[in-house]
């Protein structure tokens, strides 16, 4: 990869081989693409979903946005900023 | 570009979360958490489809479950990572809008079989640390 070296934990390397157990191949580009997303997170396995409990969780949500109790971000750098304030001023709280 | 939208509850979660992580950790540790959190969810709004496909995230019934963790390559380097995170994020897209529906620490999630085994992996991890140290 460019000169780089990149280390896979056992659980990102049994993951691609089962992947090529199964014919799924990737292009060169993907390969580089998936290989610096898996190096960068350092990933490992994600346990697995309970999807009643995600979706339990995810329900009070929907209900507000729902009933149009959200707030909306133009963009990610809006969002960002959002919450870079509220660091801000409780920083600001602190000195005070 | 992508539109993000919280629930007024889930906005003051995540305020929650950072104003803990400021009062135990200090600011800096709360504006890192605060840059993982904004950068996977703008992961998610930028590359959804490639982190499906990869498994990083994962839908069902249009729900999204994302790991902040995997959100890390995406946060400056100047800005510093954070060790381990324990959030995930549950959202779902409408149109060009990620809809962020509630941010949660990752053990509500697992099932009692897959704790076991995080818990495993974090012993492991953490006998490792403890010999190299």
């Amino acid at each position: 990869m460019d000169g780089h070296t990149a280390k896979l934990s056992v659980d990102a390397a049994r993951w691609a081989s089962e992947q090529v157990e199964q014919g799924r191949f990737m292009s060169t580009d993907e390969v580089v693409e998936v290989a610096m997303m898996l190096f960068r997170a350092e990933i490992e396995s994600d346990p697995e979903v309970d999807w009643a409990k995600a979706h339990a969780l995810a329900a009070d949500g929907r209900a507000q946005i729902a009933r149009g109790e959200y707030i909306e971000f133009k963009d990610a750098a809006a969002m960002d900023a959002h919450f870079k304030a509220v660091i801000q001023s409780l920083k600001d709280g602190r000195a005070a | 570009m992508a539109r993000f939208r919280y629930p007024t509850e889930t906005e003051a979660i995540v305020n929650g979360i950072l104003a803990s992580t400021f009062n135990e950790f200090g600011e800096l540790a709360a504006l890192r958490y605060q840059a993982l959190i904004s950068a996977a969810a703008q992961d998610l709004a930028e590359r959804l489809a490639a982190l499906l496909r990869y498994g990083l995230a994962k839908r069902r019934d249009g729900l999204i479950v994302y790991h902040i963790r995997h959100g890390k390559g995406r946060v400056p380097r100047a800005i510093g990572r954070v060790g381990k995170p324990r959030h995930v994020i549950l959202a779902e897209l409408r149109g060009d809008c990620m809809v962020v529906l509630n941010v949660v620490p990752d053990w509500m999630l697992t099932t009692e079989a897959s704790a076991e085994q995080a818990h495993s992996t974090a012993r492991r991890i953490q006998r490792q640390d403890d010999e190299q140290a």
